[in-house]
């Protein structure tokens, strides 16, 4: 077999045992890999209705047929579980050499069940797996478990997958870590890894990963590598995607003060531009990658060096959001974060929560335990990101997420909390973006502008960004389907510029890379066939169109936008453009999937027939 | 020319666009009916580093390379070579991957 292996690796942590099952050459074509092929085996494999913590409840760890190639920035894998934030799928991306070791392992995917009774490690030497205890690597961060696993195995190729304390403390939005610093960051996977006892899992196979054409291959990846270094990929290569920060604040699209406002004063420390002048000290990049979009900066601050890498995402969230305008102070928290194994997004999102609740005086100093939990404190964003790692003080209220703080303090306090189906917003001000508002509501993981994308829509000419109309909805699910195939081939998103038609790109050299025949159009439908698939499972989990919807705030409150004109979306504005969407999908006015929708993308039997448990 | 013939506006630049030109900001005066080509034009008349890495020359055209972007007064975003310019417009050139 040319670009898959055909097998899954199942491992039952409870038992200690693990076994092989095949997959239809059929189902890989469907489903391509990455999210695709996670969302087919979290749908076949999971039994409806379970906890995200319970034993039996999967934790999928995806390559694709790209991983092990030599095709540029394709060393990735995908995460997919049930979410502890939204209870709704869940899919992850991470980067770099775990990607190609667990290929080089045998598997096409990793599925892990059940839950060991002591921490545990995984070793996976190709077929081989081990059970090892790792009580010594308890409470140790995500680059402590790393190095620590490497010198205890003895073995400095091993590549390590692991949790840090936020995951053992099973935080909600606990990520899964891997080659000294990449995550799969989003939508608590750490927890889930938590919640079956593993700390870490340690990957070292040698199986060959053979392709269908390599000579023509080779030509192909010549170009695009070429490609990968000109002027499309520039702004990842020079200033990172820390660039946003200054563009979206003079677009008044950057959330800030817990989504009050969508422009910060004084900004200027904080933009890409200016870390990339005084702050940057060098670029990194995944493995096999020829772009290099990480940029490391370093503060000095506190009188040691702390250096971490640096995205919007995670500036927006521990910065402007906070009302943090100290660059020091979201390097350090950031850094912070990615040894506790959190997610910096839903970290930031739920620590402007809980500001929002202090300044409003639903949350005390004695709840919080003496910090001054007030928006722009800057210590106070340290101590609540320590703990929320940890599950003490604050911790204990913040470490579900804002959606379930709110659940939880009551008062009303569900207003500010700035959520998706539970997974809290990233940076993209939804009323001065029509399209990605539209996106960020429907979804099927939650707030996410990743699996998304409805954000290029708005960027691109021709396209009014604050008219919300049903129009909205086709494109909405376009750039939806066009992300699932970007992250079931997996190309990494910063080279998607690089493709002149990236379908038609894209099906040639799957059929370069697996010898089975794609057409472009095929490999759109494989788009469509993957987000219908995590509706259908969201529907089986209890979905209801009521929860395709965005934060109060955000429907009942305007802005300031450009020229100070008030910005804002209505409750009947998002809901046309629901309509909109449902309509572009052939779904019913209550977003449900037609058995014609589901025949057509050949989901029928999977949908009628999964009965769930992978024993 | 007359005063009435001319237009006052401003660009606005951002991320990799303001790296190159080595401003923030630029205020210009053109004639009445200038287009992003024009504005093109002076681009690389004024800074020639802009060449390949901003603008592009093709044919007789100058077009903004591929990766970035015109947003007119923060609203419309453009990279249409007829796009004409009103007095007092801000022109904001910034990059066309917004993702992050
Ligand atoms: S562009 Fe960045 S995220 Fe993408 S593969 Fe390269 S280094 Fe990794």
């Amino acid at each position: 077999m040319f670009g898959y292996h055909g097998k899954i690796l199942v491992v039952d942590l409870t038992s200690e045992t693990s076994h092989w099952i095949d997959i239809e050459k059929e189902h890989l074509r469907q489903y391509i890999g990455g999210v695709g092929l996670g969302a087919y085996l979290l749908f076949k494999f999971s039994v409806p209705g379970t906890d995200p913590f319970d034993p039996s409840s999967p934790l999928i760890f995806a390559t694709s047929p790209l991983v092990g190639t030599r095709l540029t920035t394709s060393s990735k894998f995908a995460v997919v579980s049930k979410s502890p934030l939204t209870g709704f799928i869940n899919d992850s991306l991470s980067s770099s050499f775990c990607a190609t070791e667990l290929k080089k392992c045998g598997c096409d995917a990793l599925i892990l069940i059940g839950r060991a009774k002591r921490p545990t490690l995984l070793f996976v030497q190709n077929g081989r797996v081990d059970f090892l205890d790792a009580k010594y690597l308890t409470g140790l961060t995500t680059a402590e478990t790393e190095k620590t696993v490497k010198e205890t195995l003895k073995d400095y190729v091993v590549r390590v997958l692991s949790i840090g304390p936020a995951g053992e403390n099973l935080v909600h939005y606990a990520t899964i870590s891997n080659d000294g610093g990449r995550h799969a960051g989003r939508g608590g996977a750490g927890a889930v890894m938590g919640s079956k006892n593993l700390k870490a899992i340690a990957l070292n196979g040698s199986h060959a990963i053979s392709v269908a054409q390599p000579e023509l291959l080779e030509g192909k990846n010549r170009l695009l590598r070429e490609k990968s270094r000109s002027n499309a990929t520039a702004k990842y290569r020079l200033i990172g995607t820390v660039d946003n920060l200054a563009t979206f604040n003079r677009l008044r699209i950057l959330p800030t003060q817990n989504f009050q406002f969508a422009h910060v004063e004084d900004s200027e420390d904080l933009s890409g531009e200016a870390l990339q002048k005084t702050a940057k000290i060098k670029t990194a990049h995944c493995a096999n990658c020829t772009i290099g979009c990480e940029q490391i900066f370093e503060t000095t601050d506190s009188g040691k060096s702390i250096q971490n890498r640096l995205e919007y995402e995670t500036l927006y969230a521990l910065g402007p959001l906070c009302a943090i305008k100290d660059r020091n102070t979201v390097i350090k928290a950031s850094k912070m974060c990615d040894l506790a194994g959190l997610d910096t997004v839903s970290t930031g999102v739920t620590i402007a929560w809980a500001m929002e609740c202090f300044e409003q005086g639903l949350l005390t100093l004695k709840d919080t335990e003496g910090i001054e939990l007030r928006f722009g404190n800057t210590a106070a964003l340290i101590d609540c990101v320590d703990a929320i790692s940890n599950q003490t003080g604050i911790g204990k209220l913040l470490y579900g997420g804002c959606k379930k703080a709110a659940m939880t303090l009551g008062q009303g306090s569900d207003y500010w909390a700035m959520h998706v189906k539970g997974l809290e917003m990233p940076g993209y001000e939804p009323r001065g973006l029509k399209t990605m508002a539209l996106g960020l509501a429907v979804n099927p993981r939650g707030a996410c502008h990743n699996r998304s994308s409805a954000y290029e829509a708005d960027f691109a000419p021709g396209v009014d960004r604050f008219e919300a109309s049903v129009e909205k909805g086709k494109l909405a699910a376009e750039k939806e389907d066009y992300s699932a195939v970007l992250d079931s081939m997996i190309w990494c998103k910063f080279l998607r510029n690089c493709f002149e038609d990236f379908y038609t790109e894209s099906s040639t050299i799957y059929e370069m890379v697996t010898g089975m025949s794609m057409t472009a159009e095929e490999l759109e439908r494989a788009g469509t066939r993957i987000n219908t698939l995590r509706k259908c499972f969201n529907i089986r989990e209890g979905w209801h169109r009521k929860d395709d919807t965005l934060p109060r705030r955000i429907l009942e409150e305007t802005y300031n936008g450009i020229d100070k004109q008030a910005t804002g979306l209505t409750e009947q504005e998002l809901s046309l453009m629901i309509d909109g969407y449902y309509h572009a999908r052939g779904w019913d006015t209550q977003g449900r999937v037609p058995t014609n929708v589901l025949r057509n993308l050949d989901l029928l039997e999977i949908v009628k027939s999964a009965k769930g448990s992978v024993k | 020319m007359t005063k009435k013939n001319v237009i006052e506006f401003t660009i606005e630049f951002y991320g990799v666009a303001q790296m190159v030109i080595g401003m923030k900001s630029l205020r210009l005066t053109m004639p009445e009916g200038t287009t992003l080509l024009d504005i093109n034009r002076v681009l690389t008349q004024q800074f020639p580093q802009a060449t390949d890495k901003i603008v592009q020359k093709t044919g007789g055209n100058i077009v903004l390379q591929q990766g970035h972007i015109y947003c007119l007064n923060g609203s419309i975003f453009t990279n249409d070579p007829d796009q004409p310019i009103a007095p007092n417009d801000v022109l904001l050139l910034i990059s066309s991957s917004a993702g992050g």
